[in-house]
């Protein structure tokens, strides 16, 4: 087999993807661990080394001695055909086994548009895509991550799903496919065991019945032994957190191809349209002194040039400045840089920023999301104009010249004065520009991003109806030509691919069909605008007998049922309805990290606390 | 013996290093000599690269043992610290064969390279292609489709192969050509018109030579014994 996928390496686009043998991955021997698990990324190579997830996973894993993780991405559409032509299964890097082989294959939903992705990587290995095709010759197909809120369009596809933090399940996962092929469990028995896991979701033990409206009716179980609501794991301490000590090093370049490390997990700011604000809580802050010494080990274990310090908003870290500057002071003595991928709309932000960035000053990036105050309040983004334009005037006179501005157009309450607003915001922000850099220098220059807003499950806007394309695409062209002017550049999200992720995030179980209809169509990789294929995927919706705008286009009722009702976050149902009739009023909500609880649920039902090292926390 | 601030290396490129581009091997030195704790010299300016200095960047898909570098360090080392220090954390597919001192100021390597020395081995049964080397070398011009720039290109390598022939007994075509800045051949561009495909043969770098006085061909290495 490898003999074979050496000859057509040549031949195909990055065949570094394929081979594999990189510095620090685990080749462990194949027949002597009794539970195999491929970790598999529906992308590619280079978007999928970049998941710091699965650097955990992998570790996690890996550091048993009766199991291992191999790695397996989405190979790229040359590849598929080489393979196609020599009868080649998708096999992971490490061993070189076929997916099949491994006793799990754990999926990760980053991403809706993925979807399509992964039934195209079961095609590829050769297993049946749905779930009740597959008995023990198969792997249990399970999967994770933030779509994992709701996994209902692929409910027919996957074995299970697993809900929160995943070191806090993996081990009790492994054990129990360990012992249950010990015991020759049969593949119902298996699953039956695997529901009774806290935080793991069987969706074959729910049945889902609909209105004639369309709706949901009810979501019940059909075993007693299985719980009527999943709720999420959560590590409670993130600083005794296992983390890697090694990472792997690609040969070729990837995303995020750097020592990562991480902060923080969750964030509590509450912007109302941010699905990973409310899935992730509570806050968890790792120690200085442990980030520091991760940072370290990682430095030395791969011979990195560059660090970043990631989470939500690391600015928000309560012991960020004391983080950054002791680590740009340890990493510049070797030559290395350390990077905050994300930045606050503050001038403390940019001060932060100036502090690692001693050299390389080309682009800084705000979120303000919304154009007027109105909106931001609406949205619970609180970031005030002055925040913007203190922030950009301390990074102009810092000498940075190029300002990034992300914007969502599409938010519930929006008017075209919301709009006028963005364009204000980004003239305004030329103008601070101009006067602050020198004159015979570089000019100023404001990107714009437009994004279209598009409404999750689990935060306060998953009643929301997605604003419609046309209407879309009129608001992005209204403000290209407010912003049609030297100094500027703007760009907007593709409004289709926009529409088709709201579709499959508020999706249920009866999108399967078309799922597997658009891939049998050739759809694949749709969160590349180059393989895109609009027209296909509504070729699919119109196959499978389904209306694509119930799902994009409506606004739900207050008690509506949703495709998700029985997972949760933690965050509760009557929150965020309040949540949403606080935006319609404009009213704010604090940060329960440095003000009153907020009573979203999750710190009293899961048993958690926001964790902070400032000591601020609620302990 | 061999303490330099300023150390060549020799190193080969083998499975799977020879699927990844000249920026990746510039960048996965960069990283073994960090892992390596090697005091190398940083360039000065917005963002500090370590001062390393490739002779040839190697065609992806072709394996070599005969891959330069020179490196700058901030302190002195004994070269064959350096090289056994590098081979400690080098992934798969890279080793570094040979290590000498270099004077302080000397030209870059790159611009020194003329020529280069390939095998190019067939994977399967090919009957005829010593005649067709022969009919091939007979020719004047021989124009091959190249890409410069991202844009194929019509061009006359006849100039470039100095020398070639077809070893029977190993399979191989040897084949010696220009190499370097000034002229250069893949040697892939060839293979079309010995109605050859990439995939029908493995390619492999022997060296990578100077053209000197009297038309006489030296390695990196000879010519620091000069």
């Amino acid at each position: 087999m490898k003999q074979k996928l050496l000859r057509i390496l040549p031949d195909v686009s990055k065949p570094a993807r394929y081979t594999n043998q990189e510095l620090n991955a685990c080749h462990k021997e194949w027949k002597q661990v009794a539970v195999k698990m491929a970790l598999a990324f529906p992308d590619t190579y280079e978007i999928g080394m970049g998941n710091l997830g699965f650097k955990i996973l992998y570790h996690i894993i890996n550091q048993r001695q009766d199991a291992l993780a191999e790695r397996v991405y989405m190979p790229w559409v040359d590849m598929q055909q080489k393979m196609k032509a020599e009868d080649l299964p998708l096999t992971a890097l490490e061993s070189g086994q076929p997916l099949a082989d491994f006793d799990i294959v754990g999926f990760t939903l980053q991403y809706e548009l993925s979807f399509s992705n992964i039934i195209k990587m079961l095609d590829l290995a050769g297993i049946p895509r749905l779930s009740a095709q597959r008995d023990n010759r198969y792997p249990l197909i399970i999967a994770g991550g933030p779509c994992g809120y709701n996994p209902e369009p692929l409910a027919d596809f996957l074995d299970c799903v697993v809900l929160g933090d995943g070191e806090e399940v993996i081990g009790e996962l492994l054990e129990l496919v360990k012992t249950s092929k010990e015991q020759k469990l049969s593949r119902q028995e298996t699953l039956l065991k695997l529901a009774q896991i806290s935080g793991v979701y069987v969706p074959r033990f729910y049945e889902i019945k609909y209105t004639d409206q369309g709706t949901i009716k009810t979501i019940q179980k059909t075993e007693s032994s299985v719980p009527d609501q999943i709720e999420k794991r959560v590590v409670a301490d993130l600083d005794q957190a296992p983390f890697p000590d090694r990472m792997i090093v690609p040969y070729l370049q990837t995303v995020h191809d750097r020592v990562m490390v991480e902060v923080m997990r969750g964030c509590t700011r509450g912007c109302r349209f941010c699905q990973a604000g409310m899935i992730y809580r509570p806050v968890r802050e790792r120690s200085v002194e442990t980030l520091k010494k991760q940072v370290l080990q990682l430095l030395d274990s791969t011979g990195y040039e560059q660090v970043s310090l990631t989470s939500l908003s690391t600015g928000d870290y309560s012991k960020v400045e004391r983080l950054v500057t002791e680590l740009a002071a340890e990493c510049r003595q070797r030559g290395v840089s350390v990077s905050l991928p994300s930045l606050r709309v503050d001038s403390f932000s940019v001060r932060l920023a100036t502090e690692i960035e001693k050299f390389k000053k080309t682009g800084l990036t705000f979120a303000p999301e919304a154009g007027t105050q109105r909106l931001r309040d609406v949205i619970n983004k609180n970031v005030r104009e002055e925040d913007l334009y203190e922030a950009v005037d301390a990074a102009f006179a810092a000498g940075w010249f190029q300002i990034k501005l992300y914007f969502m157009i599409g938010l519930p309450t929006e008017t075209w004065e919301d709009l006028d607003g963005i364009a204000n915001l980004a003239k305004n922000v030329l103008e601070i520009g101009r006067r602050r850099l020198p004159k015979d220098g570089k000019k100023p220059v404001v990107n714009v991003s437009v994004a279209s807003f598009v409404p999750k499950p689990g935060t306060p806007f998953q009643w929301e109806a997605f604003t419609d394309q046309e209407l879309l695409l009129a608001k992005q062209d209204y403000l290209r030509k407010q912003l049609r002017h030297p100094g500027f550049n703007f760009s907007a999200h593709d409004v289709p691919t926009s529409y088709l992720e709201a579709v499959f995030a508020r999706g249920d179980r009866r999108l399967g069909k078309v799922l597997a209809r658009a891939v049998d169509l050739g759809c694949q990789f749709d969160g590349w605008n180059e393989h895109f294929r609009f027209d296909l995927w509504m070729h699919a919706f119109h196959d499978a007998g389904i209306d694509s705008d119930f799902y994009a286009y409506r606004e739900r009722q207050a008690d509506e049922i949703f495709p998700w009702e029985h997972l949760s976050s933690g965050v509760s149902r009557q929150f965020l309805w309040l949540e949403r009739k606080r935006a319609y009023q404009g009213i704010t909500t604090e940060d329960c990290r440095f003000n009153n609880c907020v009573g979203c649920r999750v710190c009293q039902d899961l048993d958690v606390t926001n964790r902070l090292q400032g000591g601020d926390g609620i302990e | 013996m061999g303490l330099s601030n300023n150390v060549r290396l020799r190193f080969g490129v083998g499975e799977p290093g020879r699927f990844i581009s000249h920026l990746d091997i510039l960048r996965l030195m960069g990283r073994a000599i960090r892992r390596a704790q090697l005091p190398i010299a940083y360039s000065q300016g917005f963002s500090p690269t370590p001062k390393l200095a490739f002779a040839s960047t190697l065609p992806v898909g072709v394996t070599s043992e005969a891959e330069y570098v020179d490196l700058q360090l901030q302190t002195s080392l004994d070269c064959e610290t350096v090289k056994s220090r590098l081979n400690a954390v080098l992934p798969d597919g890279f080793q570094i064969l040979e290590a000498a001192a270099l004077p302080v100021k000397y030209p870059a390597l790159m611009s020194l390279i003329t020529t280069a020395c390939y095998q190019i081995r067939t994977l399967g049964e090919v009957s005829d292609l010593e005649p067709r080397i022969t009919d091939l070398l007979a020719k004047d011009v021989l124009m091959v489709s190249v890409k410069r720039k991202q844009k194929e290109q019509q061009a006359n390598i006849r100039s470039l192969i100095d020398k070639m022939a077809y070893d029977a007994l190993n399979q191989q075509i040897e084949l010696q050509c220009a190499s370097g800045v000034k002229a250069n051949l893949r040697p892939m561009d060839l293979l079309p018109l010995l109605g050859l495909e990439l995939r029908d043969v493995l390619i492999h770098r022997t060296a990578l030579l100077i053209k000197a006085e009297a038309d006489q061909l030296l390695t990196p290495f000879d010519v620091l014994k000069g």
